[in-house]
């Protein structure tokens, strides 16, 4: 990408901004004008001091650190702004509505009972050591390839297949114990 | 004896795939962020043009510098070259 190469942006822009949202849509319950704003900023964050990453870490592992700050900053900006009740603070309910009705394909029943479901697998996600949650978010939540996974993490393949086998036992242990009885 | 001893498996897989996998913004919502963040990615990096002017620049002022101090190491075993005479130091100036 340093040497201007307009396929090295294809590839880069094809295989991390839908990524990128969904890593901010898991973390965060923003309207999708908001998330897009998250992407874009990080993403224009990520091309301005592209030649500043040393690969010391994996590109996506990069982008979403540059995520989360632009998350955690945004979530400051909110916290910051009075608490105060106006016809604007009725955003918020426009865009959770917007946002059950975005899958056209889902009644919202079934989509509160996804999100119900999301809402039981992130909570056990987070019950389990951050090298698991990491590896299954990966491996189910962004698509990456057991191969690339390794390399993201340092690791053999033989060392990540076993790594991903103990973070779904672990998940399985887990959400078992979310399933109601 | 366990009848399905990879059910639970595939369970836990589906309901990680259920839970983890989104697709929350379109290829139109993709477009604009394309396009801005490419016009970015453009803008941010050095104009190679530019660049090769100011190596240029650069090699040919190294070159002169390197010929100026070629010249004054060369010069003083041809002779070297006077400027001028001091005829005679007296309180606080050259005659």
């Amino acid at each position: 990408m340093l040497a201007r190469d307009p396929r090295a942006f294809d590839a880069f822009f094809s295989a991390y901004a839908r990524r990128l949202a969904a890593f901010v849509s898991r973390r965060s319950n923003l309207s999708p004008a908001g998330l897009e704003d998250v992407v874009q900023n990080s993403l224009l964050k990520a091309v301005r001091s592209l030649s500043s990453f040393r690969g010391d870490a994996a590109l996506y592992t990069w982008l979403c650190a540059i995520c989360r700050h632009e998350l955690v900053s945004l979530h400051r900006k909110v916290t910051r702004q009075p608490a105060q009740d106006s016809l604007d603070s009725a955003s918020s309910v426009r865009d959770t509505v917007l946002e059950l009705r975005v899958p056209a394909e889902f009644e919202p029943p079934n989509e509160l009972a996804l999100e119900e479901h999301r809402g039981g697998i992130a909570q056990t996600l987070n019950g389990l050591p951050e090298r698991y949650a990491r590896a299954l978010e990966w491996k189910y939540g962004d698509g990456f390839s057991v191969q690339q996974i390794a390399r993201m993490l340092g690791l053999s393949t033989i060392a990540a297949q076993s790594l991903l086998a103990r973070a779904r036992e672990a998940f399985k242990a887990g959400w078992r114990g979310e399933q109601p009885q | 004896m366990n009848p399905q001893p990879e059910a639970p498996l595939d369970l836990a897989e589906r309901s990680l795939e259920q839970g983890l996998w989104r697709e929350p913004l379109s290829n139109e919502a993709h477009a604009p962020i394309r396009a801005v963040v490419q016009a970015e990615w453009l803008a941010s990096l050095p104009d190679s043009a530019r660049c090769w002017r100011y190596r240029g620049i650069a090699i040919a002022a190294t070159l002169a510098t390197l010929a100026i101090f070629a010249v004054s190491w060369i010069q003083p075993a041809v002779g070297a070259i006077v400027f001028g005479t001091v005829v005679c130091a007296d309180a606080g100036g050259l005659e």
